[in-house]
């Protein structure tokens, strides 16, 4: 197998429950990796995140063809998710202004295309070095990129928990242009997260500790990590290792 | 339940008034999104609370009415959220902000009795006030008086300075957080209370709709808040109170939020110029930028309110009971009258006045009838609806046969709209930051403000069948209204074009069969029917008239930011009716 995946999610140590949920499936030669972080409502943040990894394998297993491109592949399987938390959020009084962030990943051959939406994050590490692939649909992340707040103001601002995109708000799902794309080459390990894992450690510090080694030791310990700083909340971490041709 | 906008009666458990679409849980305390009431047993809380009724319910938890059993003294009870109260960080800040909170005892404020925990929920126990909010206040009145405001916002200020002068900042004044007894005294409510709920993860549209329009530069920026981000908020409440309407309103929060920081607020004599000129200075320097530029406390700034009262030219308190028009269409109907007076003296100079006089009114009046707006005849007949290519919700395809109708050729107008504004009928539309040209479709308006335009102008929304048939081929079920070919920007107006509204009309080789313009892209359209996504399944093939309840309506059409699969013909989108979109406007139809 040219991927090879580690995958860990854990409460943390603060929350009652745990929101996230992930999900990889190799379906048709694709591989597929999902990460969603529920958000709102006494019981709805736990349902959005599992409708979303649902409705998102399920379309891929029904909807998978050959030479379909996996861009539209992603978008549609995108929208499904979205228009699917909608319809259970309307159908139920409980469920009422559910959604989840996410960031959906697929690898065909050595190419890796992927979308996000909120404030889970997909990381490149490649040469020891550790390179952001999404922007956070945040508040926070925007009032920064306009110059409004400083980057120190940043990392304590008490609206950080704003995301601008998520599933299963608006109708219409607005993504960035264009589609994530990244050829991969030999030892490249694409790490994806929600915002637990992130929120208790720079970009440096996880790379540190994911750069090298087993992966599913790397998992553990990021989780470890997270949890030692406080687990302020939900943590979940997967991390890919693309190992080319070498069968 | 009665709704109180029509006064119709609906069953208990509706969650929306089915005769003009109305949410029918909001009560007198707001406490944003209120989703529908679940029917309860009886809830006693603390021992003693014995619940009444819900009262409403949000992002800041539960609010009920509860009466002590004992004492019989009727109380408000908000119970946060309980997925607060299961996180530590959380729990220990909410009791020592509450036990601040309960110091505070002032004649404006309403107090916080006590606080408990039970069952690992918390619950504020609060006093009960009859009234209503200040919000509710201003859209009965659209703006108020000047006296009236200056004696409500003198009253907050009591409340801030003596609560200021204790270390508490409100942190989210609003006019949703003022309540106003029946004989006209104010109690603020909810001090403190967003300090303690902060913190969980939030989309950004799942904010209450307005909580960005009062919010001060400092607390955008995520600095330490002090007396005077509350003024800075109380300012924007009160240019609100004056001039109906806030000074940053965008299309996205985010505009709003970045106004508030870098935009200087237009002066409020701008919306209204028979303000007083001291109403400008007033509010011109409590909504400074900086701190310092403020009024300093909240004593200092009920001062100033006072001063647009003693004004000597504040307008008469007669005229002010009548709803004050805006000086624009004061001005427009004293032209209008000058001009006819000279229209008819001219006319009689020239002698066979009279004839000529009624000659000329016929000339004029299609141009300046809103009602007049071209429609196209669809003659009765069978049509395919839905698209087995489509999503699950467009099928199973059915033919479906309707009678004979008219349907507005082009969406309405910002002008044709606009009329029904000036007439009274219809509210202002959202203004959002797009093409408003006179000709361009109008947006911003719900589905509730569409019905109320159209049944203003003798007409009625489209069903959602006739808006397909209407956006079709004759006989044929294409893909698009032209035709099967994939849409191009000469065709529609959508998100591979510049993104920017166009006037009604603009794309000529994008009508459907029949003639309509505009169905694919540009905006939106509400349609009648409520949205349920198995519709098709159980519906009626004669002229359906679609879900006999529902929660969303259905939209149509697509828009200036749709992509091409939302343009088809057959696609089905659908949104809350009181949701005033950027994208979603109307057009109306009619019976043979």
């Amino acid at each position: 197998m040219p991927v090879s995946v580690a995958n860990l999610s854990h409460t943390g140590m603060v929350r009652a429950v745990n929101e996230d949920y992930f999900g990889y499936f190799r379906i048709g030669g694709l591989d597929i990796l999902i990460i969603a972080d529920g958000m709102g409502g006494h019981r709805g943040g736990k349902v959005a995140s599992k409708i979303a990894v649902d409705s998102i394998r399920e379309y891929f297993e029904t909807h998978i063809k050959e030479n379909h491109p996996a861009e539209s592949m992603i978008d549609e399987s995108l929208n499904t998710a979205n228009r699917m938390i909608r319809d259970f959020a309307a159908a139920d009084p409980g469920l009422y202004g559910m959604g989840a962030t996410a960031v959906l990943l697929v690898i065909r051959e050595n190419r890796a295309v992927f979308r996000h939406l909120g404030d889970c994050r997909l990381y490149l590490i490649r040469d020891e070095k550790i390179r952001r692939l999404t922007r956070d649909h945040t508040l926070v992340q925007k009032l920064l990129d306009d110059g409004i707040i400083t980057l120190a103001e940043s990392l304590f601002h008490p609206e950080r928990n704003i995301v601008s995109k998520a599933l299963g708000g608006r109708f219409y799902l607005e993504f960035d242009e264009p589609t994530g794309n990244l050829e991969l080459i030999n030892n490249d390990r694409l790490l994806m997260c929600s915002d637990g894992l992130f929120d208790s450690m720079s970009d440096e510090e996880i790379l540190e500790i994911a750069k090298s080694g087993d992966i599913n030791k790397c998992v553990q310990a990021l989780v470890d990590e997270a949890n030692k700083r406080g687990g302020n909340d939900n943590i979940t971490v997967q991390i890919v290792l693309y190992t080319g041709d070498k069968i | 339940m009665k709704c109180p906008k029509c006064g119709s009666e609906n069953s208990q458990d509706s969650k929306f008034c089915l005769s003009c679409g109305e949410p029918l849980t909001r009560k007198t305390i707001a406490v944003g999104v209120i989703p529908p009431q679940q029917t309860e047993e009886k809830l006693i809380i603390g021992k003693n609370y014995e619940v009444v009724k819900k009262l409403g319910e949000g992002g800041m938890g539960v609010v009920y009415k509860a009466v002590h059993n004992l004492s019989g003294q009727e109380v408000a009870i908000k119970m946060l959220p309980p997925e607060l109260s299961q996180d530590e960080g959380i729990r220990t800040r909410f009791i020592n902000e509450a036990r601040l909170l309960a110091k505070l005892d002032h004649p404006n404020i309403v107090t916080l009795y006590n606080f408990l925990e039970e069952d690992q929920k918390f619950y504020l126990i609060m006093q009960f006030v009859k009234g209503k909010t200040l919000e509710d206040h201003i859209r009965e009145k659209g703006k108020l008086p000047v006296d009236e405001a200056v004696n409500i916002f003198s009253q907050v200020c009591d409340a801030l300075g003596y609560a200021h002068e204790l270390g508490v900042i409100h942190r989210d004044i609003k006019p949703a957080n003022i309540m106003i007894t029946p004989d006209m005294r104010v109690k603020v409510m909810d001090f403190g209370i967003a300090k303690l709920t902060g913190g969980t993860k939030l989309t950004a549209t799942g904010i209450a709709v307005g909580t960005v329009w009062y919010m001060s530069p400092e607390q955008i920026r995520g600095a330490e808040l002090d007396a005077r981000s509350d003024l800075y908020a109380l300012g924007i409440t009160l240019y609100e109170a004056l001039t109906g309407r806030v000074p940053f309103n965008s299309e996205s929060d985010y505009e709003v939020r970045k106004s508030h920081v870098e935009v200087n607020p237009p002066s409020p004599l701008m919306h209204d110029s028979s303000l007083p000129q001291a109403a400008e200075t007033v509010l011109l320097k409590v909504l400074s930028k900086n701190p310092a530029d403020r009024y300093q406390n909240a004593q200092e700034f009920k001062k100033a309110i006072e001063s647009i009262r003693t004004s000597p030219l504040v307008i008469t308190p007669e005229y002010q009971s009548q709803g004050i028009p805006t000086e624009q269409i004061q001005k427009k109907s004293s032209n209008k009258g000058i001009v006819i007076a000279l229209i008819i003296l001219i006319l009689i100079l020239c002698g066979g006045a009279v004839y000529y006089f009624l000659f000329h009114q016929k000339m004029l009046a299609p141009q300046v009838n809103p009602l007049r707006a071209e429609q196209v005849y669809i003659p009765a007949g069978e049509f395919t609806m839905g698209s087995e290519k489509g999503k699950d919700d467009e099928k199973p395809v059915k033919k479906v046969l309707l009678s004979g109708y008219y349907i507005d050729k082009y969406e309405v107008t910002n002008l044709q709209y606009q009329k029904c504004v000036e007439a009274k009928i219809c509210g202002a539309p959202q203004d959002f930051l797009v093409n408003k040209s006179p000709s361009a479709p109008v947006v911003g308006v719900s589905y509730n403000d569409a019905k109320t335009f159209c049944e203003w102008a003798k007409k009625r929304l489209p069903t959602e069948a006739e808006w397909e048939k209407a956006a079709s081929q004759k006989g044929k079920n294409t893909e698009y209204p032209w035709g099967d070919e994939k849409p191009d920007c000469k065709r529609a107006n959508f998100v591979e074009c510049d993104l920017k509204l166009k006037e009604v009309g603009s794309f000529v080789s994008g009508a459907s069969g029949y003639g309509v313009m505009d169905m694919a892209g540009n905006v939106a359209e509400w349609v009648a029917d409520w949205y349920d996504k198995n519709a098709y399944l159980t519906m009626n093939t004669t002229n359906p008239k679609g879900p006999l309840t529902g929660t969303y309506r259905v939209v149509r059409g697509g828009s200036f930011k749709s992509t091409s699969m939302d343009l088809r013909k057959s696609n089905r989108m659908y949104s809350s009716p009181s949701e005033r979109l950027m994208t979603v406007g109307f057009r109306c139809a009619r019976s043979e």
